[in-house]
């Protein structure tokens, strides 16, 4: 397994190298740290060509520091500065170059509300990378995981939105870790039933049948749980849901991603801003 | 754990440095975006004609031959010496750290200068453009819509926003071919006789500087300095383009043409169409002094002619900011790298990846000094103008004087260093020297430009001012400094400056 980090020597960037090193001992993944350095444009005047290598050079230390960060923890890691106009579009470059199987980055920290603040580069990401992207909440590097213990994975409620339980089964047995299965139910869908209950109800099921799936899919099955938080809105709903220490989550993307490309939908989206744990986020299968 | 590679040392990535990446077109778009013209022209003009009245052609002329001579000294110093310090590396290298750290000061100067000037203009020509020229001319709006304008830019600056080459493209694209519009329509109602009674035929006397005494060609040339500022660099950038020993020529001659020539058409137009008179839209009302080319754009072209101008000229000084404060947020980080400035200079912050806390310095600068100018001045643009032509009168010529001196050994080695290394450079020092002394010395007297101390002219006072302040500024860096730049420990003719390393 290879890890991609996108590094900044910013605290959100110390957050993704929390993470990466949780992963990589989990996982015994090896690590690529890249930071993209901004392309200083001409803007004719002297002095710019030396100013990009005083950036390179200023990166370099940078990147070093994240280095000795991950030694600090046993994990080594490889690391590259570039030059690139977008972050983003660097970082998905240098991970299919690299054949990554994970794209590693800290959510933003500069964001007002919930667990999962989603940045400038961090919002191109997980609008475009056809590699996963495991978001490190805030603040991951002041309390973070040795490793990760236990994998849980969002089922999807609604039909055509990407199911990550394949991933997320594959990612589990990887590592031997626990496996569970969550279903998020709120009164929101209500418009769909004549009730609350039978929406739950029919939620449930649909989990169940998601159990069987993947007890099927995996036939030395590990222990699935499955798990159904309900609540009147959606965050109300995570509220209720307990996490440990070591917990990893992992949702799908929406119906409006193309083909083996991310795409963030909005429930997603919520579920980032409602939990506090690393989240990995899977592209949609064919 | 099972990853046991040994570490391996951060790779630079393939994609690099990107050397060669500007053709032609984009050489010459960098150069004259630097220069920035529709604003320039409309911040100076107007108060040329005031020095030198139908004589504004010429001087448009004559201003360029020292702007010439010293881009070359930029030229070879930047090939011999490439460094973000430019002028601040180059006369440390050849005078000394002294004389450097004021060189340096007064690159930062004009910068906070023309950023005030800017804020000044685009509120202005907003107000206008928006049809609110009660708001124009009132004190408080002005000074709030640009101070709004100083924050903003300074702050996309240090967040690394910069206005993208296809946006810079377009903005030249519009700034040339309104000014030539409405230029061509001038003459041709000028030459058909429909301009009205107050224009009067152009002669090609005003192409020739005959008959002004030397102070008002001073006042010019301090005012025209402003109007080419910039397009020194143009020589200066040559090793990122594509084909280094011919483009950067051709691109400099050709923006030159298209700058020289489009000032002189456009002088050309606005003299003849307005006239000289004192009533109306005559060049002699003192109400239309700082904006000559509005008062052009309605009679000219009609009102949708007119509104794009002032747009025009608006977004023009806006976009300008940035090829200021770029280079001198850089030039002030390479002081600091040198530690000729405290240390927070060379921050570089992590996540923008531009000198941001360098960048907010000067753009509070800049609001102070605006706020001083506006409340003390009742004109502040004709004075922010003529004092930032000094500063940068002030720094090319230090700049050519480097370049003179620190070549002095070579000069003779072949004619070709004679002229670009020694005699050219000389000259425009010289002519800078001339300019700068001639034109402080007038402005002591209290009844140049608008404002007055006491008995000492308001732009004197500002613009020496500024100078002069550097001297404390320098000394309390120079006492709670680490004193190795001005003992001469990090730099000297000697220090091989590629890339300033971090101490």
């Amino acid at each position: 397994m290879h890890l991609t980090v996108g590094y900044l020597a910013t605290p959100t960037g110390d957050d993704g190298i929390a993470l990466a090193s949780a992963l990589a001992k989990t996982f015994e993944a090896s690590v690529d740290i890249l930071l993209v350095v901004r392309e200083a444009l001409p803007d004719g005047h002297p002095g710019r060509p030396e100013y990009q290598e005083l950036l390179l050079d200023r990166g370099n230390q940078w990147v070093s520091k994240a280095v000795a960060a991950l030694a600090a923890h046993g994990v080594t890691a490889g690391s590259t500065v570039t030059v690139g106009e977008s972050f983003a579009q660097s970082l998905i470059d240098f991970a299919e170059e690299k054949s990554s199987d994970l794209i590693v980055v800290g959510g933003a920290r500069d964001g007002f509300f919930g667990g999962h603040t989603i940045g400038p580069v961090t919002g191109a990401l997980l609008h475009s990378s056809p590699i996963p992207v495991a978001l490190a909440p805030r603040g991951y590097a002041e309390d973070p995981d040795e490793v990760i213990e236990g994998v849980t994975a969002a089922v999807p409620t609604r039909p055509g939105d990407d199911n990550p339980l394949p991933f997320a089964i594959t990612l589990a047995s990887a590592a031997g870790l626990p496996i569970r299965m969550l279903s998020l139910v709120s009164a929101e869908n209500l418009s769909e039933a004549r009730s609350a209950k039978e929406v739950r109800q029919f939620q449930v099921t649909a989990a169940e049948e998601n159990l069987v799936a993947a007890a099927r899919a995996l036939p030395d099955s590990p222990e699935i749980e499955s798990l159904v938080a309900d609540g009147v809105t959606l965050e109300s709903a995570l509220k209720k849901l307990s996490w440990d220490d070591g917990d990893l989550l992992v949702v799908g993307s929406s119906r409006f991603a193309a083909p083996s490309r991310l795409f963030l939908g909005s429930t997603a989206a919520r579920i980032l801003a409602g939990v506090d744990v690393p989240v990995i986020v899977v592209p949609r299968t064919q | 754990m099972a990853i046991t590679e040994e570490p391996s040392a951060p790779a630079v990535g393939s994609k690099g440095l990107q050397a060669g990446a500007l053709g032609l077109v984009g050489n010459v778009v960098i150069g004259l975006a630097a220069v920035a013209p529709a604003y320039s022209l409309a911040a100076t003009l107007g108060y040329v004609v005031l020095a030198v009245g139908d004589k504004t052609p010429s001087m448009f002329l004559l201003a360029f031959v020292p702007m010439l001579l010293v881009a070359f000294a930029y030229k070879e110093l930047s090939q011999d010496t490439p460094d973000c310090g430019t002028t601040f590396t180059w006369s440390t290298k050849a005078f000394g750290p002294w004389i450097g750290w004021i060189g340096g000061w007064g690159l930062a100067v004009s910068a906070i200068i023309v950023l005030a000037n800017v804020a000044e203009v685009a509120a202005i020509y907003l107000f206008k453009f928006l049809g609110l020229d009660d708001l124009a001319e009132n004190l408080t709006a002005k000074v709030l819509l640009g101070s709004f304008f100083i924050i903003a830019m300074t702050l996309l600056s240090a967040r690394g926003i910069v206005v993208s080459e296809r946006v810079q493209n377009v903005l030249i694209a519009v700034q040339f071919g309104v000014l030539i519009i409405v230029s061509i329509i001038a003459l041709v109602r000028v030459f058909s006789g429909t301009a009205g009674a107050q224009a009067i035929m152009p002669q090609l006397s005003w192409l020739w500087p005959g008959g002004l005494d030397a102070s008002s060609i001073a006042a010019a040339i301090i005012l025209c300095i402003f109007i080419y500022w910039g397009w020194d660099a143009c020589l200066a950038v040559g090793e990122e383009t594509k084909n280094p020993g011919k483009t950067p020529g051709i691109a400099a001659v050709i923006t030159t043409l298209i700058l020289v020539c489009t000032y002189v058409l456009v002088a050309y137009a606005v003299q003849s169409f307005s006239g000289f008179s004192e009533v109306g839209i005559g060049l002699n009302n003192p109400n239309n002094t700082d904006d000559v080319l509005t008062v052009l754009g309605t009679p000219v072209a009609g009102s949708i002619v007119a509104s794009l101008l002032l747009l025009t000229v608006s977004i023009s000084g806006l976009s300008s900011t940035q090829t200021t404060i770029l280079p001198t947020a850089r030039g002030t980080l390479s002081m600091a790298v040198y530690e000729a400035i405290p240390k927070r200079f060379a921050n570089v912050h992590p996540r923008y990846m531009t000198p941001a806390f360098g960048t907010i310095v000067m753009g509070i600068s800049a609001l102070f000094f605006y706020l001083v100018l506006s409340f003390l001045s009742e004109n502040a643009l004709a004075d922010s103008v003529a004092s930032l032509g000094l500063a940068v009168a002030f720094y090319y010529g230090i700049t050519a004087y480097s370049c003179v001196w620190y070549f002095r050994r070579t000069l003779f080695s072949s004619t070709r260093n004679l002229f670009f290394r020694g005699i050219f450079p000389l000259l425009g020092a010289l002519a800078m020297t001339w300019a700068f002394v001639y034109s402080a010395t007038d402005m002591i007297e209290p009844d140049y430009g608008y404002t007055a101390f006491g008995s000492l002219g308001g732009v004197f006072v500002l613009g020496i001012g500024m100078l002069v302040l550097g001297i404390p500024l320098m000394l309390a860096c120079f006492a709670f400094g680490t004193k190795r730049f001005f003992r001469g420990e990090t730099l000297t003719a000697s220090t091989e400056v590629k890339v300033p390393d971090t101490f």
